[in-house]
């Protein structure tokens, strides 16, 4: 069975480009384009991995890490923001699994996911 | 008043006795009418035998009688007039005195005045000059015109050392030998000192005259030397000798008297001299020190001027990179996606390469941009610093080329992988041999020299260049943001090549030398 993934991302086009990007390679994908969806979705039932815009209009990427943080520690997070923050980064660094900066290289974003998905397992 | 009085009396007299002539001369006249008309009178009743006689004896009886009626007065006129005459001369007498006494008095008056005018003279100097020297030489002049010593000389004591400062009737250079240590208490010169008292010398045998006063003070006798203490503050400052040596005239306690009035003008202008240098100093001192608080208010403001620059450039610089990156997310990513979906041999292939190849050199000024505002940190990544050094001068051989510049390699093998962030590397090298290119432009050599080397921990990158050099006052500037000497430049390029190795933990060192040449050297720390 497909794996599923949470894209949280509110910037149409990217969301749009990296959905069809992990459809093609056969994930069961979830796009949510605010926080307050996105943790509906998490709520629910807890994906198999999450890849998180840090900027949202509602609530931040950062807070929505801690609330998965506090159900599941192990769901692999893959933060993807434009923002770089030294201390941010030290936060991401203990919290997610991932950090990746756009603009984002899709083919790294992919081996990312897969080698998230497998650790995972 | 009396002498007047007197000089009526004795006109009186002399009026009177000239009076009593003619008095006498009208009684004779009066005795010899009376003879005539007593014998006349008498002649009927008397024979003119007895009557002349008669006539003749109460003639002389009546004349007599009348002679000392008149005489009386006039002799107690006499007397009186005798006293009055002793008085007058009296009178006179005390009138001479007092005239003489009254023209002494002139001449100490004149004296006086003279010696106020010179005091006031050099009270004048002392408010319009503060030059010691020449208040000095006033008050030894004065002395001169007021006193007429022979020679008078003014002593300072400086450093326990009594230095003759300043003389008149002697030459220079002997003045120079004069200079006594205050530690010799038995000369009569450091007693007076310390006893803070005039001394004249009445005794050379009992006195102790230093050894060096003696070739100058020749054919002493007593009463011809005198030392006289300068008085600041109730404390001796100094002290002036005079003499008479040549003249042999005897000085007086009198003479010193008169001398302290000027000893004590010149404690006062010496204080004075003193208390003006003192401030001088420390109005020069003040200004000194503002000047430095000005320096330093003035860097401080901007420095500030520039970190504020630095943050309002930050927060701008994280906007951006924000803004920037997102839509470039999308359009690489899309790029990425269409490159994928099309055959290798399509042509738009190489479209796709553009884009994706454009959106990451977006990507780089965006990092750039971030690292030179302290956003971001370097992504070490295991590197091959000949590679890339080769990469770089690769990339800029057009430039190279037109600038007829020689490069020199003196690459070190034996460094294979470093642990850098390749793209940031990258950047601080090129600003580093563009700026060599650039200063190369009009020097008669143009050579390039890239060298690496391993020193000890540390990984040395050296690139040299045979351009004109830095000026001193600009090496200390070389890496402030937004200095620079290109007159396009933006003085970035090197302020962010210094961030980028600091961000290594590494640092940039700077060697040049004017007409020479500069080198740049890189440090890098192994790990």
């Amino acid at each position: 069975m497909a794996e599923t993934i949470l894209v949280v991302e509110d910037t149409k086009y990217f969301s749009d480009i990296l959905t069809d990007e992990l459809k093609d390679c056969n994930y069961n994908v979830i796009t949510k384009n605010n926080g307050t969806d996105a943790l509906k979705v998490i709520e629910e039932k807890m994906p198999d991995l999450i890849i998180l815009d840090v900027k949202l209009p509602d609530i931040t990427g950062t807070e929505i890490l801690a609330y998965i943080r506090q159900y599941d520690t192990n769901v692999p997070v893959i933060i993807c923001t434009a923002v770089t923050s030294t201390k941010l980064k030290t936060y991401y660094d203990r919290w997610a699994n991932a950090v990746i900066i756009k603009p984002v290289d899709l083919d790294l974003l992919l081996g990312v996911v897969k080698k998230e998905l497998e650790k995972s397992k | 008043m009396d002498a007047i009085k007197y000089n009526e009396v004795i006109l009186g007299g002399i009026v009177m006795l000239s009076n009593i002539r003619w008095l006498t001369l009208s009684l004779i006249c009066l005795s010899i009418i009376l003879y005539a008309i007593l014998i006349k009178w008498l002649n009927p009743y008397f024979l003119p035998r007895l009557a002349i006689p008669v006539s003749i004896i109460i003639s002389l009886c009546v004349g007599i009688v009348l002679l000392s009626v008149i005489l009386g007065p006039a002799k107690k006129q006499l007397i009186s007039m005798n006293i009055s005459q002793e008085k007058y001369k009296e009178t006179t007498n005390l009138l001479g005195i007092s005239k003489r006494e009254l023209e002494e008095k002139n001449v100490m008056l004149k004296q006086k005045t003279e010696t106020l005018t010179i005091l006031n003279r050099i009270n004048k100097a002392m408010i319009s000059t503060t030059d010691l020297d020449r208040i000095l030489g006033l008050i030894l002049e004065a002395v001169q015109k007021d006193l007429n010593f022979d020679r008078t000389i003014i002593f300072l004591i400086e450093n326990s050392t009594l230095q003759p400062e300043k003389g008149i009737g002697i030459e220079n250079e002997e003045l120079e030998k004069l200079a006594i240590s205050i530690k010799d208490k038995n000369n009569f010169i450091i007693k007076t000192i310390t006893e803070a008292k005039p001394k004249i010398i009445f005794s050379i045998e009992e006195e102790m005259i230093p050894r060096n006063f003696t070739e100058v003070y020749k054919n002493l006798k007593p009463n011809l030397l005198a030392a006289i203490p300068l008085i600041s503050k109730d404390k001796v400052i100094g002290l002036v000798i005079v003499d008479n040596t040549k003249s042999q005239r005897e000085i007086e306690e009198k003479d010193i008297r008169n001398l302290s009035t000027f000893t004590n003008q010149a404690g006062l202008a010496i204080d004075n001299a003193r208390l003006f240098e003192m401030e001088k100093n420390f109005v020069e001192e003040l200004k000194r020190q503002v000047d430095i608080a000005k320096r330093e208010l003035e860097q401080t403001q901007s420095q500030l001027i520039k970190s504020e620059r630095l943050s309002a450039l930050g927060e701008m610089a994280a906007v951006v990179a924000h803004e920037v990156r997102n839509p470039m997310a999308s359009i690489r990513a899309s790029a990425q996606r269409i490159s994928k979906k099309i055959a290798n041999d399509d042509p738009n292939k190489k479209y796709t390469r553009y884009i994706i190849e454009e959106s990451d050199r977006l990507e780089r000024v965006v990092k750039n941009i971030l690292m030179f505002s302290g956003e971001t940190a370097p992504q070490l990544i295991e590197s091959d610093l000949g590679k890339l050094i080769e990469d770089v001068l690769y990339f800029l051989q057009p430039e190279i080329e037109s600038s007829q510049v020689q490069i020199v390699k003196m690459l070190d093998e034996s460094i294979v992988m470093l642990k850098i962030d390749p793209a940031l590397i990258r950047q601080v090298l090129l600003n580093i041999i563009q700026n060599a290119v650039h200063f190369m432009v009009n020097r008669e050599r143009r050579e390039l020299k890239v060298a690496t080397m391993q020193d000890g921990s540390n990984i040395v990158l050296e690139i040299s260049d045979t351009g004109p050099g830095i000026p001193e006052e600009n090496v200390k500037k070389i890496f402030d943001p937004f200095f620079t000497t290109k007159p396009s430049g933006t003085g970035l390029g090197l302020t962010i090549s210094n961030r980028i190795i600091e961000a290594h933990k590494g640092r940039i060192e700077l060697h040049s030398v004017l007409n020479y040449g500069t080198t740049f050297k890189i440090i890098l720390p192994i790990s």
